[in-house]
């Protein structure tokens, strides 16, 4: 019989079986990362400072629009194959903690590198090791081996851009560009191999 | 006359204590299951647990029987949906299960 650590661990797994999420990752990182490049390409004037204001709309609507879409993608294609599942929403107690320990992290690395006048390369640095270390935790959690390959990616990409001598902004384009194309592959891969070994059922 | 202290329970007891709805393994396997997660369908279910549909149905009786899951009969467009998850008698029945196994595998023999 499956050790039923296991069984539990498939079932969290299963969001990320179809590769759904790292499809829409990679739009949204795409998104991003298109962003920064614009930002380098006219870094100052009115088109620097309309897109200034875009950057909260495409990281807040970029998240809300990614959960319906997700969800809507899979009521299309995972759901009718593979069954429907809801998982536990977090408790607000949980919410709240999070929240605060995100702010708290922030603060710390903020007051960080404003005190210590922290070079460009190390913040570039710090942002690569901060979403590795994401994916590393959703690897570990959900045994998916997929996801250490894109924390290694985050790490490398980090690596190579605070290297580079470019500006924040090209930087910031190459490296979330650079996770696009490596959550499209990833995500690509994995829709592939879903949708090689499962057909649509007739009922659930 | 000091009073005798009560005499221990023999350890035998303990693991027959253990709850054999959830202890046979495929139901298990679905209780397991639906403790993780919020609410599952049939079709999930199915997959996951590798039983054929006749078996997962008879389990799911068994389980919705003794109140321990809820079966809600509903569609998704035209096609049936069957949503399952645990009750809040399911959801204690599985600790109360967990922490009978943990005590009995804590006093097994090396």
């Amino acid at each position: 019989m499956e050790p039923t650590d296991r069984i539990a661990q498939r079932a969290y797994r299963y969001w990320y079986d179809d590769g759904i999420v790292e499809l829409v990752g990679a739009g949204l990182f795409g998104l991003l990362a298109a962003y920064f490049y614009i930002q380098a390409l006219a870094p100052q004037g009115p088109v620097a400072a309309l897109s200034a204001l875009l950057l909260p709309l495409i990281v807040i609507g970029g998240m809300l629009l990614s959960k319906r879409i997700v969800r809507a993608l899979k009521e299309r294609f995972t759901y009718p194959r593979t069954g429907y599942v809801s998982y536990h929403k977090r408790s607000p107690a949980r919410r709240r903690l999070s929240v605060v320990l995100g702010a708290l992290v922030g603060a710390v690395v903020a007051f960080w590198t404003l005190r210590s006048e922290v070079s460009l390369n190390w913040l570039l640095l710090i942002q690569s090791l901060a979403f590795a270390f994401g994916l590393a935790v959703s690897a570990w959690r959900f045994g998916l081996w997929r996801f250490w390959g894109l924390a290694g990616l985050a790490v490398l990409a980090g690596v190579w851009v605070s290297r580079s001598g470019w500006s924040i902004e090209r930087a910031d384009a190459a490296f979330f560009g650079a996770l696009a194309l490596g959550m499209l592959l990833s995500g690509l891969w994995a829709l592939w191999n879903y949708l090689r070994h499962t057909q649509p059922s007739a009922e659930a | 006359m000091d009073a005798q202290p009560a005499p221990e329970p023999a350890p035998a007891a303990a693991l027959a204590e253990v709850d054999r709805l959830i202890h046979e393994p495929a139901r298990l396997a679905i209780m397991t299951l639906l403790y993780t997660l919020e609410s599952a369908d049939f079709l999930f279910l199915l997959r996951q647990t590798g039983l054929s549909k006749g078996n997962l149905s008879s389990h799911l009786a068994r389980l919705e029987a003794a109140r321990y899951i809820s079966i809600e009969k509903t569609f998704r467009g035209k096609l049936p949906l069957t949503i399952c998850r645990l009750t809040l008698v399911g959801r204690q029945a599985f600790r109360a299960y967990r922490d009978q196994l943990k005590r009995a595998v804590a006093q097994m023999p090396e």
